[in-house]
C-alpha cells in the first residue's frame, strides 16, 4: 500500500485525524452529530455553530488556480475535452452558436444544462430528453476523471494510472450527481412557470446555485474516501452545510458568474457558425479552465475539512421496551 | 370587440412570440384573372414567392417614398406591397396607397376604415384591374378606445380575433369588418363593400372568379367577384391569422393550436366550401405558418416546443408527403418560398434552408444571423432575397447556397416585397415609413460568402490552435510559478506519489488491491 493510499484508509477509518494545510486552520470544536429526527432531517436541520478548517473563497481559488495551472497534465485534458466535445456536437450535426460550450466543463447543475441545451438543439426535445442521458454519461466520465486527478495532485501526488482507477470508482457518484442535475433542472422547469412568470428565472437559480452548494463534494469525496453513493451523497449535504463555511456564497457566485456570462450578448461565438473565431476560442477556454479551477476549488474545500464533517445522526429507533 | 383566446403557457408564450409580433406583412396577390405580375402577396394565390425575372443582384435603391405612420398614435405602417400595372400598391391602416414603380411619384391615395394593414389582392374584373382588400376593426384596435386585445407591435397594426363573429364589442359597437374593392385606373368601388361577421387579418386571396378570405375566429369566406356576393362562409374551428393559399380548385388554411388543440392545416373546395381535408401534425406543434403551394403540393412549417418540421402534403387528399424536421421556431406569417424544385425557409435567426421539394432533404443553408422576422423573403430569378429587421437586404445563390450579395442595413425594418420589372418593391417601417424600391447596381460588387455552418475544418483547428497552444503556455507557466511559492496545498500527504516506492521500500502496487470493498462500488 502506497503512503498516499495508507492516509486514505486511516482518514476513512477513523476520520479526525488531525491534518495540516497549507493554510493556518483555525481551532475547531469537535464536530457534533445531533439526533436525527425525521425525513429530510440531514438538509433542513438547524446547523449547529462551531468553528472549522474550512478555508476562505480566496485562498480556495488561489489553490484552485495553482492547482489547474501547475499541473500541466490537468490543464491540457480541460483543453482536449472541450475541443473534442466540439468537434462531436459538430459530427452530430450542431451548428452553434459556439458560446454555449462556455460551460462545456461547469460543475452540475450548470453543466447539466449545457447537456440539455445540446441535446435539445441536435434532437429536439422530445429525442433530446433521450439523448441527454448520453451526454450525462459522457459529463460523468469526464468530471470523475478530472476530479481524480485534481484530488492525486492536491493531495500532492501526480496523475497515474491509479488515478483513472479511482476514477473508476467515482464514476457512480458522478453519474448520480448529473443525473441529480437533470432532475433538478427539470423540476425547476417545471415548476416556473406554474409558479408565475417572475419565479421562472428564479426558481431556475436557485435550483443551479442548490445542485451546485449541495452536490458538488459528493464527486471528491467518491475518490478521496471511496464512499458508497448514498454516503457520498449524504457527506456531500453535511460538508456543504457546514456554518460559517461560505459554500452557498461561493455556489451563487458561481452560477451568477457561469450565466451572465452565457447570456451577455453580441459576444464572440455567441451566432450561428461551426468555424468560431480566435476571440471565440479564447472565451471558452478561459472560461471552461476556470470551471476547472472551481473544480480544484470545490476539491480542495471538501480536502481541507473532510475530518471535521459531521456523521450522520443515527436514526430513531422505536422504543420497544415501552410497548412491552 | 371579442377577446383572443388565451392560450394556456408555455405554447401561449411561444404563439405570442411568433404571431402578436407578425403584424401586416401578410396578404394577397392574386393574379386571379388578368393581373400579369405581382398582384397578390407573395407573387400570386399559391403564395410561392418566387419570380423567374427581376432585377440581379448587387442592388442599389432606386427611390423612397416616405408614407406616414396612422392608426392609434400613429404607430402603424403598411401591408406587404402588390403590383398593378405601373403601380406598387399598399393597404395602411386608413388608407389605400399606391405610388409609381418606376420613380416613387405617390399615384393615389384613397380612404379605408381604419383595419389591420394586411395585403389586398389584384384582380381583373371586366377588363379593369380592381384591388380587393378587407377593412374595419370592429370595435377597435389595441390601444384605441374600446380595445379589448394584445397590443400590436409599432408601425404594423394587428388585432385580436373574435371568439363570437357578429358579436357586439364591450362597447356595443358590431363588426364592421368588410372586403372592398378598389379600381385601380378610377379609383371607384366595383360594388359595394361586403359585411364580413370577424376582422380579418389573412388578407385577400383571389383565383379565378372569386376572392377569398379569412376571419380572426377562424372563417373562411367566398365572394363572387362579378357582384360582391357572399358565395359560402365556412367555419374552420381555430384561429386564422395568416395568408391563405389557393390553387388548384382549393384554398389552403392554416389554423393555429391553442394550448389545448394543435394547429390544423384545412382545405377547402374553392367552388362549395366544404371541407375537403384537415391535416394534424404527429409531433407536439402549437403553431403552423401561411401555407404555399406548388406542383400540387401543399407547404407549411409547423411549430412547437417539441420540434419544429417542414412538411409537403399532397394539395388534392391532404396525405404527407414528407416531413423534415429543423432546430428553431418560424413567424407565422412567412409562407414557406417554393421555386425550382425547392422549398425555402428562413426562421427568426436569420438561417434560410434550401429543402428539395420531392423528398425534403436539405440542400443547403445559410445562417445570416441577423434577426428575419415580420418580414418574407422572395426568390429573384436564381437567387433568395433576404430582408432583416434592421433594414439589411440580402441575395443567396440558390444553386450554391452561397451569399453574393449584401446590402448596408439602415436600422429600417423591410417588410414583404413584390418584383415589379426590373425594380424589387419593399415596403419599410420604423423610421423610414414607406416604400423602397431596389434595382441593379451594375457599379456594385458580388461577393462569395459561405455560410458560417460550413464546416472549414483546418481554419478552425487552426484557430484553436493559435488560442489553445500560447494560452496553456501561459497557464502553465504561471501555476509553475504560483506553485513554487504556495507551496503544496496539504503537505502531510506531498511526497507519496505513485509510482515509487512506499515508506517501507515495497513497490507501488495496486491501490485497491489490499482493499477490502471494491473500489468501484
Amino acid at each position: 500500500m502506497t503512503n498516499q493510499n495508507k492516509r486514505r484508509n486511516q482518514r476513512r477509518n477513523d476520520g479526525k485525524t488531525a491534518r495540516s494545510a497549507a493554510y493556518r486552520a483555525p481551532e475547531r470544536s469537535e464536530p457534533v452529530s445531533p439526533r436525527r429526527r425525521g425525513l429530510l432531517d440531514s438538509l433542513f436541520a438547524p446547523r449547529a455553530a462551531g468553528s472549522h478548517s474550512m478555508p476562505s473563497i480566496r485562498s480556495s481559488l488561489a489553490r484552485g488556480i495553482v492547482t489547474v495551472a501547475g499541473t500541466p497534465v490537468i490543464a491540457m485534458a480541460g483543453v482536449a475535452v472541450v475541443v473534442l466535445e466540439w468537434l462531436g456536437a459538430l459530427a452530430l450535426g450542431y451548428e452553434g452558436p459556439f458560446a454555449l460550450f462556455l460551460n462545456a466543463l461547469a460543475l452540475p447543475p450548470v453543466g447539466t444544462s449545457f447537456d440539455a441545451s445540446l441535446s435539445t438543439s441536435l434532437f429536439g426535445l422530445q429525442g433530446g430528453f433521450i439523448a441527454i442521458l448520453g451526454f450525462v454519461a459522457f459529463r460523468a466520465i469526464v468530471q470523475a476523471v478530472l476530479v481524480a486527478m485534481i484530488v492525486d495532485v492536491l493531495r500532492g501526488g501526480s496523475v497515474g494510472r491509479w488515478t483513472f482507477m479511482r476514477a473508476l470508482g467515482a464514476l457512480p457518484v458522478t453519474l448520480a450527481v448529473n443525473i441529480g442535475g437533470v432532475g433538478l433542472l427539470t423540476l425547476a422547469s417545471l415548476l416556473g412557470p406554474a409558479l408565475g412568470p417572475a419565479f421562472g428565472l428564479l426558481i431556475q437559480m436557485a435550483a443551479l446555485v442548490g445542485g451546485v452548494y449541495l452536490l458538488s463534494f459528493a464527486p471528491v469525496i467518491a475518490v478521496d474516501e471511496r464512499r458508497r453513493l448514498s454516503e457520498a451523497m449524504g457527506r456531500s449535504v453535511r460538508a456543504a452545510r457546514m456554518p460559517g463555511a461560505g459554500n452557498l456564497t461561493l455556489s451563487a457566485i458561481y452560477v451568477i458568474a457561469s450565466i451572465a456570462l452565457l447570456v451577455v450578448p453580441s459576444k464572440p461565438g455567441s451566432q450561428l457558425g461551426v468555424n468560431p473565431a480566435v476571440s471565440a476560442w479564447v472565451i471558452v477556454l478561459v472560461a471552461n479552465l476556470l470551471h476547472l479551477v472551481m473544480q480544484a476549488t470545490v476539491a480542495f474545500r471538501y480536502l481541507s475539512v473532510a475530518d471535521e464533517v459531521p456523521e450522520p445522526a443515527p436514526r430513531a429507533r422505536p422504543d420497544r421496551g415501552r410497548r412491552r | 370587440m371579442a377577446a383572443l383566446r388565451s392560450p394556456s403557457a408555455p405554447v401561449g408564450a411561444l404563439f405570442a412570440a411568433l404571431t402578436l409580433l407578425l403584424p401586416g406583412s401578410m396578404g394577397a396577390t392574386a393574379l386571379a384573372q388578368a393581373s400579369s405580375t405581382w398582384g397578390e402577396f407573395q407573387g400570386g394565390p399559391a403564395r410561392a414567392g418566387a419570380s423567374e425575372t427581376g432585377p440581379e443582384p448587387p442592388y442599389r435603391r432606386a427611390w423612397e417614398t416616405s408614407v406616414a405612420p396612422e392608426g392609434p398614435d400613429e404607430r402603424f405602417g403598411l401591408s406587404a406591397p402588390v403590383i398593378a400595372g405601373d403601380l406598387a400598391i399598399s393597404v395602411g391602416p386608413e388608407h389605400v396607397v399606391a405610388v409609381d414603380v418606376e420613380s416613387g411619384e405617390p399615384s393615389f391615395s384613397v380612404d379605408r376604415d381604419l383595419g389591420p394593414s394586411v395585403p389586398g389582392a389584384v384582380a381583373s374584373v371586366r377588363g379593369a384591374d380592381v384591388l380587393v382588400y378587407t377593412q374595419g376593426w370592429g370595435a377597435g384596435p389595441p390601444a384605441a378606445p374600446g380595445a379589448t386585445t394584445q397590443s400590436p407591435s409599432p408601425a404594423t397594426p394587428s388585432a385580436g380575433p373574435s371568439d363570437s363573429p357578429g358579436a357586439p364589442g364591450d362597447d356595443g359597437q358590431v363588426f364592421d369588418s368588410e372586403l372592398a374593392t378598389l379600381d385601380v385606373e378610377s379609383q371607384r368601388q366595383l360594388w359595394p363593400p361586403v359585411p364580413l361577421d370577424g376582422v380579418s387579418r389573412s388578407g385577400v386571396t383571389v383565383e379565378g372568379d372569386r376572392a377569398f378570405v379569412g376571419l380572426n375566429g377562424g372563417t373562411v369566406v367566398g365572394v363572387d367577384l362579378a357582384d360582391g356576393t357572399v358565395a359560402w362562409q365556412r367555419d374552420l374551428d381555430g384561429q386564422l391569422v395568416t395568408s391563405l393559399a389557393a390553387s388548384d380548385g382549393l384554398v389552403f388554411a392554416g389554423l393555429q393550436g391553442d394550448g389545448e388543440t394543435p394547429p390544423v392545416l384545412a382545405a377547402i373546395d374553392q367552388a362549395t366550401g366544404e371541407v375537403r381535408w384537415r391535416y394534424e401534425p404527429t409531433g407536439a406543434a402549437s403553431i403552423v405558418s401561411a401555407p404555399s403551394v406548388a406542383d400540387s403540393a401543399v407547404h407549411a412549417v409547423f411549430t412547437g416546443l417539441s420540434e419544429t418540421s417542414v412538411v409537403a402534403l399532397a394539395a388534392g387528399t391532404g396525405e404527407q408527403i414528407w416531413s423534415q424536421r429543423l432546430d428553431s421556431a418560424f413567424d407565422v406569417a412567412a409562407p414557406p418560398v417554393v421555386a425550382g424544385g425547392a422549398v425555402y425557409v428562413t426562421d427568426p435567426r436569420g438561417q434560410s434552408r434550401a429543402l428539395d421539394a420531392a423528398s425534403g432533404e436539405q440542400r443547403w443553408d445559410f445562417a445570416q444571423n441577423s434577426i428575419v422576422l415580420r418580414t418574407v423573403p422572395v426568390l429573384v430569378g436564381d437567387h433568395l432575397i433576404v430582408p432583416t429587421i434592421d433594414g439589411e437586404l440580402a441575395a443567396i445563390e440558390v444553386a450554391t447556397g452561397e451569399l453574393v450579395w449584401r446590402g448596408v442595413a439602415d436600422g429600417s425594418p423591410i417588410r414583404a416585397m413584390a418584383v415589379a420589372g426590373e425594380r424589387l418593391i419593399a415596403v419599410s417601417g420604423g423610421a423610414q415609413n414607406g416604400f423602397v424600391a431596389f434595382e441593379h447596381d451594375p457599379a456594385g460588387t458580388l461577393v462569395r460568402e459561405p455560410s458560417p455552418t460550413t464546416l472549414a475544418l483546418v481554419p478552425m483547428l487552426g484557430a484553436m490552435a493559435v488560442v489553445a497552444i500560447p494560452l496553456l503556455a501561459l497557464v502553465l507557466l504561471l501555476g509553475r510559478a504560483l506553485a513554487s511559492r504556495m507551496g503544496p496545498a496539504f503537505p502531510d500527504d506531498a511526497g507519496s506519489a505513485d509510482g515509487g516506492p512506499d515508506d517501507d521500500g515495497v513497490p507501488i502496487r495496486d491501490p485497491w488491491e489490499d482493499d477490502e470493498e471494491d473500489p468501484t462500488r
